[in-house]
């Protein structure tokens, strides 16, 4: 079964009396523990996509389904409670917390789980290992490389072992030798827990890394 | 809530220097509110208007029925005498009582103070927040009555009843006597409650609490305004000695003081015209009635008032200020956390669960930050002059609104936002 499933969706944005369509009758579907990278141009809507597919944003026509159920967003509460333990983000610039530590950072994508501190530890403790980065739990991310932090973000969003991960350039930041050890940990979490990603990138090793690539046409 | 207490918690902890603008900011806002409240409380009693309505016209009066130079002490004590007894003022005086007294807008009224020492009363202890600190030895104030005088206090009974005439007639030891509290002692008794008073000349007398009276009253004596909130009202007859009642009731019951007290219900009676009907009719006496207009009072009352106009304003401008400074803190900590909680919101948490994190945060500081207040009124005068709700009452709401701006902000942070990089 398909994880999700977008049917001829579309999106506009209205700037005072012009409407730029961005998205127009796009359809395509994800399975379980694909890795699928999204590409095409600047200003091409691959950004807009990743929103409505993470309920940030939401299509003004079209049908979003995943897994299984229709996706209605109507305000924020809602998107916020649809990602809730369903969808990772992963974004360029690693939006991490500065005055929380690594272990911290990380912890922050369980809050919203019926986990008890002793059950997020264990998680916590267990993802850092898996990233390589346990001997870091009590660093602070502005002591960190780029490639670090973008790990730590990384854990955050699959901390609670989500459905499916979103990333929005995830190595875009970094340089090429920390792009390739992100792109790995990011085949390897893939294959090892089925996790499904949609990776949107410009980078052609990025994209030759992933399983499929859908391409958008700047309209 | 995992998360609410978690990061209350943290923010409070982590960061301590961040959170001392705002600490301090709310002392000012408390100290603010504080001495606006005390102040107010101190010039409150100017308001009370209770000597003449609102066209200003007098209502009470004092009425001389000895001539001026006979010490009251003395008057007192000569017109039990059979001296005075013989006088032909004692008899125009007399009349004019008389005829004062059938007026059924003319009420004769006691001025009649007296103290009882803490020592010897029973619930000292209990009694300790009542007595009158100014005196040399503790005392709870006691005021003897007759029927009029609440009346002419503008007084009223909140609960219980008012005296009645047996109250007034009861001479039987084993009876006790009726009592009427101020609003104050309604946080030790109740209605029905027995007391045991005491009087420094007649000894232990046992009474029964049968009413209190309204919060903020006061009453009138040497051109003075007392607040009796902690007075104790007896019926003119205690104490209750039956010699002297005996000696009373053979003088036909007439005055024990040169002066008297008289409250007129109706404004357009002009009294000291009715006296000097009876008195011109008898003689060359004259009788000096002066009202009791509250002129002085109302001196008092036009400074109080600009004062409170002015610690209104101050208030006023202070509460602005506050409030302006306390959310400029907050909006500017809610502008550089926004990232924070939009991270935060990445992490699948809800809006009102951070906004509720802040609410908490501010509600906890604010506690801390009543506490210097509260000590330094403990420091300077021993005790919390101000109730603590009022304080409570009036910062919150400052508190409430300074947060609005950063619910503001807050309202704007969202996913999109860091995903498109609008803010780093
Ligand atoms: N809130 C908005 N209001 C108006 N126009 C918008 C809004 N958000 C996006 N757009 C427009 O939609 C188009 C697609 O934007 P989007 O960010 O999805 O592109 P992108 O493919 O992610 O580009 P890039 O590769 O540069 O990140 C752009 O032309 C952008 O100007
Ligand atoms: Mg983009």
């Amino acid at each position: 079964m398909a994880l999700l499933e977008l049917d001829n969706i579309s999106k506009s944005y209205k700037t005072g009396t012009v409407t730029t369509t961005v998205l127009k009758d796009l359809c395509f579907s994800v399975e379980k523990g694909e890795l699928v990278a999204v590409m095409g141009k600047s200003g091409c809507g691959k950004t807009t996509l990743l929103n409505i597919l993470a309920g940030v944003d939401y299509p003004d026509s079209g049908r979003y389904v995943f897994n299984g159920k229709d996706v209605v967003i109507k305000k924020a509460a809602d998107g916020i409670s649809f990602r809730r333990n369903r969808i990772g983000v992963i974004l360029q610039h690693f939006a991490l917390i500065n005055d929380f530590t690594v272990y911290e950072n990380i912890e922050l994508g369980l809050w919203e789980t019926n986990d008890t501190k002793s059950e997020r530890r264990k998680k916590v403790d267990e993802v850092m290992d898996r990233l390589g980065i346990l001997n870091l739990k009590n660093q602070y991310p502005d002591k960190l490389s780029g490639g670090e932090k973008q790990r730590v973000a990384i854990g955050r969003a699959i901390v609670c072992n989500p459905m499916l991960v979103l990333a929005d350039e995830p190595t875009g930041s970094l340089d090429n030798e920390t792009e390739k050890e992100i792109i790995s940990i990011i085949r390897d979490l893939n294959k090892k827990s089925e996790m499904t990603f949609i990776i949107v990138t410009h980078d052609e090793e990025v994209a030759a890394s992933c399983n499929r690539r859908i391409v958008l046409q700047k309209l | 809530m995992k998360f609410v207490i978690n990061n209350t918690i943290k923010s409070l902890l982590q960061n301590p220097r961040r959170i001392i603008p705002l600490l301090i900011n709310m002392v000012l806002c408390n100290a603010a509110v504080f001495i606006f409240l005390q102040n107010y409380e101190c010039l409150k009693y100017s308001f009370d208007s209770i000597y003449y309505d609102k066209t200003d016209i007098a209502r009470c009066y004092s009425v001389e029925f000895a001539e001026e130079d006979i010490d009251s002490f003395e008057s007192s004590m000569a017109f039990n005498t059979d001296i005075v007894n013989r006088t032909s003022m004692y008899e125009v005086g007399k009349r004019v009582y008389k005829e004062l007294e059938d007026n059924p807008h003319i009420f004769f009224y006691e001025q009649c103070s007296s103290g009882i020492l803490l020592d010897d009363i029973e619930d000292g202890g209990k009694l300790l927040p009542f007595i009158d600190e100014e005196q040399p030895q503790p005392e709870i104030h006691v005021e003897y009555v007759n029927e009029n005088n609440f009346k002419a206090w503008n007084v009223k009974i909140v609960e219980g009843r008012d005296f009645n005439s047996d109250d007034f007639d009861n001479l039987d030891m084993n009876v006790p006597v009726s009592v009427i509290l101020g609003n104050e002692f309604k946080t030790v008794y109740k209605v029905g409650d027995t007391i045991n008073i005491h009087d420094e000349y007649y000894g232990d007398d046992s009474a029964e609490i049968i009413g209190f009276l309204n919060e903020g009253a006061y009453l009138e004596a040497y051109n003075q305004l007392y607040s009796i909130d902690n007075y104790i009202f007896c019926p003119v007859i205690f104490p209750r000695d039956k010699e002297g009642i005996d000696k009373y009731e053979e003088l036909d019951g007439l005055f024990l003081d040169k002066h008297r007290r008289v409250y007129i219900d109706d404004p357009t009676i002009d009294l000291q015209a009715l006296v000097n009907e009876v008195t011109t009719k008898n003689g060359f006496y004259t009788l000096v009635c002066s009202a009791l207009d509250g002129t002085e009072k109302r001196e008092t009352e036009d400074v109080a008032r600009r004062n409170v106009f002015i610690i209104g304003t101050l208030a006023l401008i202070g509460g602005v200020i506050c409030t302006l400074a306390l959310s400029a803190i907050l909006y500017n900590r809610a502008v550089r956390n926004r990232t924070k909680y939009c991270i935060f919101m990445c992490a699948g948490i809800p809006l009102w669960k951070i906004n509720l994190s802040i609410t908490l945060e501010i509600l906890i500081l604010f506690v801390v930050s009543v506490f210097p207040v509260i000590g330094l009124s403990i420091y300077e005068y021993g005790r919390l002059y101000v109730p603590l709700w009022q304080i409570i009452l009036l910062t919150l709401p400052i508190i409430m609104v300074s947060l609005i701006p950063t619910f503001m902000v807050n309202r704007n942070c969202n996913l999109d936002l860091l995903i498109r990089n609008k803010i780093v």
